[in-house]
C-alpha cells in the first residue's frame, strides 16, 4: 500500500487533476471535439496518471509534501491527455495536415514522450526549434480541428 | 458519454446584461455595479469564470455574441515548454481587450478578487483576453488562495461527468 500522506494526497488530488485535463483538452480541441469526448479522454488520463504515481510507491519519501503531489500528479495527467489526444481518430488524421517538422516534434515530444534535447537531434534541429515548432504543431493543430 | 450542457445562470445573465448596457450607453460597465450586491454576485462569478473552463466557455460565446466579435482561446501556458503563448488576435470590437496589469494580476493570485474594485471587476467581466489570460496564471501558478475553489470545481466536473476514479494502490 501506498504511505498514508499519499493516499489522501490522492484523494484529495482528484478533482483538481479532472480539472487540469479538462482545460488542457478544451483548450486543444475546443468545442467541438472537447465536448463529446472530453469526459471519457479525462476519465483515461488520470487513470493512467495515478497507475504511474502507483509505481512510485517503491521509491518511499520521495515526494515531500501534498503541493509537491499534486503538481506531479497534474503533469503526469497532461501527459497523458496529450497522449491520448494525439492518439483520438479524428486528431490522428488532422495531424497529417501539419508541416512534417511540427508533425514529427508533436509526435516526438508528446508520443514519445522525448525532451526537447533528446528531440532536437531526431529532428535535426537545436532544442529551442524543438519547443517552437511543438508549440507552433499544438497550435497549428487547434486552427484545424 | 455525452457532457451536460453548461449554461450562464439567470441571475448572472441578467447582470450581464446590466454590465453589459452600462457599458454601450456610458463605457462605464462598473455603473451596474453601484448595488453591493451586484458586485458581490459579480465577484462571486468573476471568481467562477477564472477557475471553471466550461463556465468561461459559454460567458466567451455569450461575449463574442453581444459583441458581434471573435475570440480564440489561448494555448494554456502549461502547453507552452516554457515559451510565451501565442497571443490570440485582438478583436477591437471588444470593447475592453487589454491585460490586466500585472500588479493587479499578482493581487488577484495572491487574494482573489475582492481586491478588484468595480471597475475592474465590470471591465474584465466583458473582456475575453484578461479573462483567459488571468484564469491560465491562476491554472498555471495554483497560488494558495485559489486551491479552494479550484478542488471545488474539480468535484463538480466529477459528477458532471460521472467520473468515478478508483486509485490503483489504494485500499
Amino acid at each position: 500500500l501506498w504511505p498514508d500522506d499519499y493516499i489522501e494526497w490522492a484523494r484529495q488530488s482528484k478533482p483538481e487533476l479532472i480539472r487540469v485535463i479538462g482545460e488542457a483538452l478544451l483548450a486543444l480541441a475546443g468545442p467541438s471535439r472537447g465536448r463529446p469526448t472530453g469526459s471519457d479522454l479525462a476519465r483515461e488520463a488520470a487513470r493512467r496518471a495515478f497507475v504511474t504515481a502507483d509505481s512510485w510507491r517503491r521509491y518511499p519519501s520521495t515526494i515531500v509534501d501534498q503541493q509537491q503531489f499534486r503538481r506531479l500528479i497534474g503533469a503526469l495527467g497532461m501527459a497523458e491527455a496529450l497522449w491520448l489526444f494525439l492518439d483520438h481518430e479524428y486528431v490522428a488524421t488532422q495531424i497529417q495536415q501539419l508541416s512534417s517538422k511540427r508533425r514529427l516534434a508533436l509526435l516526438l515530444r508528446y508520443v514519445a514522450r522525448l525532451s526537447p534535447a533528446d528531440a532536437g537531434p531526431v529532428l535535426g534541429i537545436p532544442l529551442e526549434e524543438v519547443r517552437r515548432a511543438t508549440l507552433e504543431g499544438l497550435d497549428g493543430l487547434r486552427s484545424l480541428l | 458519454m455525452t457532457t451536460p450542457t453548461y449554461a450562464i445562470p439567470a441571475d448572472e445573465q441578467d447582470l450581464l446584461g446590466n454590465l453589459r448596457i452600462a457599458d454601450k450607453q456610458h463605457q462605464r460597465p462598473d455603473e451596474a455595479l453601484a448595488d453591493e450586491t451586484q458586485l458581490a454576485r459579480a465577484r462571486a462569478w468573476l471568481s467562477r469564470l477564472l477557475v471553471d473552463f466550461r463556465a468561461r466557455e459559454v460567458h466567451t460565446d455569450w461575449l463574442c455574441e453581444v459583441y458581434q466579435a471573435k475570440f480564440r482561446p489561448p494555448l494554456l501556458r502549461r502547453l507552452c515548454d516554457g515559451l510565451q503563448p501565442p497571443q490570440p488576435a485582438t478583436d477591437l470590437r471588444f470593447n475592453h481587450h487589454t491585460l490586466l496589469a500585472e500588479p493587479r494580476v499578482d493581487q488577484v493570485l495572491k487574494d482573489g478578487v475582492n481586491v478588484l474594485p468595480a471597475e475592474d471587476v465590470g471591465a474584465i467581466l466583458l473582456n475575453p483576453y484578461a479573462l483567459w489570460d488571468l484564469a491560465d496564471r491562476i491554472d498555471n501558478e495554483l497560488p494558495q488562495h485559489w486551491l479552494p475553489l479550484l478542488d471545488q470545481v474539480g468535484q463538480q466536473i466529477m459528477r458532471d461527468w460521472d467520473i468515478e476514479l478508483q486509485v490503483p494502490g489504494m485500499p
